[in-house]
């Protein structure tokens, strides 16, 4: 796999790698028992299964040392609850559901993970859209826990563009800010929690520095 | 397993939206684990001269090397994303003041890199003769307008040339350009 010069550097890229892949060694290894906490041995024993991150069994699988399996959120039993309904799951506990299974898709060679990510994302992305131009004045912390990374950031792009357009609308960006101030003569933007306003920083800091950088 | 701190630094910046106080110990830490990892390999590599391609050694090399490698890149990563935050800083901020706060939450080489870019933005914005920080909400409709004294200043030179009092919970009818900054400092009040 070719790692881009962006990626390289992209934190949620790095964090996606993290997760684990169970792996079985081809051969002995020489000082890894260190790798299997439950093992009081140097040498790690032929056949033996660690689960190892993405980013560890990938050099040694391209060389054939191990030969690996599946991740369970990519067996067939998540995958089943995923094609039964793909909006009503609760992406918590896989935060990097789309970007690691695009990285596995590639490992393992294997077009039905990718399709699958495909349609997964597909029908929930219509929901996830919806739901970020209407939950104006709604805590959508909540709703966000539900989120992958990459939804989260489908999610919070749509929502600040609304609010940013509103603002627009109203010409409430004529009234000149302290940096970090939360409008609080806004009275119809009380509501808004202070989570969102960073968030709208951010958005704003993020076309500045696509400005300023010169990277 | 290695590498946990290197992650654990990423996480730490991810949670925060600003910039967090600079993890210099973790850093070095994991610093001495790169060393540490490439002594162990480099020495299994040279006692086993003849036998180093074969796998029982091979997977040895790879994790360490992987190991240490990894740990570079969180560090790269760390640190880039830092100075992604202090330019955003710059421009929004619209001054090449810090804070207190993020003064003592910056290293020494990253208040350098602050001052070097406040440097380098402003000779741009002297050069186009146009401060690009300023105005990027909206485009202003009036040329003056009226602001309010939030912290006792006493005279001032504006950058226009003229000088005013700026005493506590006075108001003004002011230039737009020169009382931006102060605005986005919080020293003075925009009043619509």
């Amino acid at each position: 796999m070719t790692q881009s010069k962006k990626d390289y550097f992209d934190i949620d890229d790095i964090l996606a790698e993290e997760e684990k892949i169970p792996c079985t060694f081809q051969h002995d290894a020489y000082h890894l028992g260190l790798l299997d906490t439950g093992s009081v041995d140097l040498d790690l024993k032929r056949f033996s299964t660690i689960h190892l991150a993405f980013w560890l069994s990938y050099p040694l699988a391209k060389r054939l040392l191990v030969s690996l399996d599946y991740p369970m959120a990519y067996q067939d039993e998540f995958k089943n609850k995923l094609i039964a309904d793909p909006k009503v799951i609760s992406m918590r506990k896989f935060q990097y559901y789309d970007i690691f299974g695009i990285k596995l898709a590639n490992l393992f060679d294997n077009p039905k993970i990718s399709t699958l990510l495909f349609k997964t994302f597909r029908d929930r992305f219509l929901d996830i859209y919806n739901q970020s131009l209407h939950l104006r004045n709604a805590d959508i912390s909540k709703s966000l826990q539900k989120y992958t990374v990459v939804e989260r950031f489908v999610f919070l792009n749509g929502y600040n563009s609304s609010i940013a357009y509103d603002d627009w609308k109203n010409r409430r960006g004529e009234k000149l800010k302290q940096e970090g101030d939360n409008d609080t003569n806004n009275n119809n933007n009380n509501n808004r929690s202070t989570f969102s306003n960073n968030n709208k920083d951010k958005l704003k800091r993020k076309r500045f520095t696509d400005m300023g950088n010169d990277d | 397993m290695f590498t946990e701190k290197a992650i654990e630094i990423l996480k730490e910046l991810k949670r925060s939206e600003t910039i967090p106080p600079y993890n210099s110990t973790t850093i070095s830490k994991t610093i001495e684990e790169i060393c540490a990892l490439y002594t162990e390999y480099y020495e299994t590599v040279t006692e086993n001269k003849t036998l180093k391609t074969t796998p029982y050694f091979l997977a040895h090399t790879y994790v360490f090397h992987s190991s240490a490698a990894r740990n570079k890149r969180c560090i790269l990563a760390y640190l880039m994303e830092r100075s992604k935050r202090i330019r955003e800083f710059r421009w929004n901020s619209g001054g090449g003041l810090l804070s207190v706060n993020l003064k003592e939450n910056m290293s020494q080489d990253e208040l350098d890199y602050f001052n070097d870019y406040d440097k380098l933005l402003n000779e741009y914005h002297t050069n186009v003769g146009l401060d690009l920080t300023i105005d990027t909400e909206q485009p202003p409709k009036e040329l003056f307008i009226e602001v309010r004294v939030l912290k006792e200043l006493g005279q001032v030179v504006l950058n226009s040339g003229g000088t005013v009092n700026l005493h506590l919970n006075t108001t003004h009818f002011l230039r737009r350009s020169d009382v931006g900054g102060l605005i986005s400092q919080g020293v003075l009040e925009h009043i619509i």
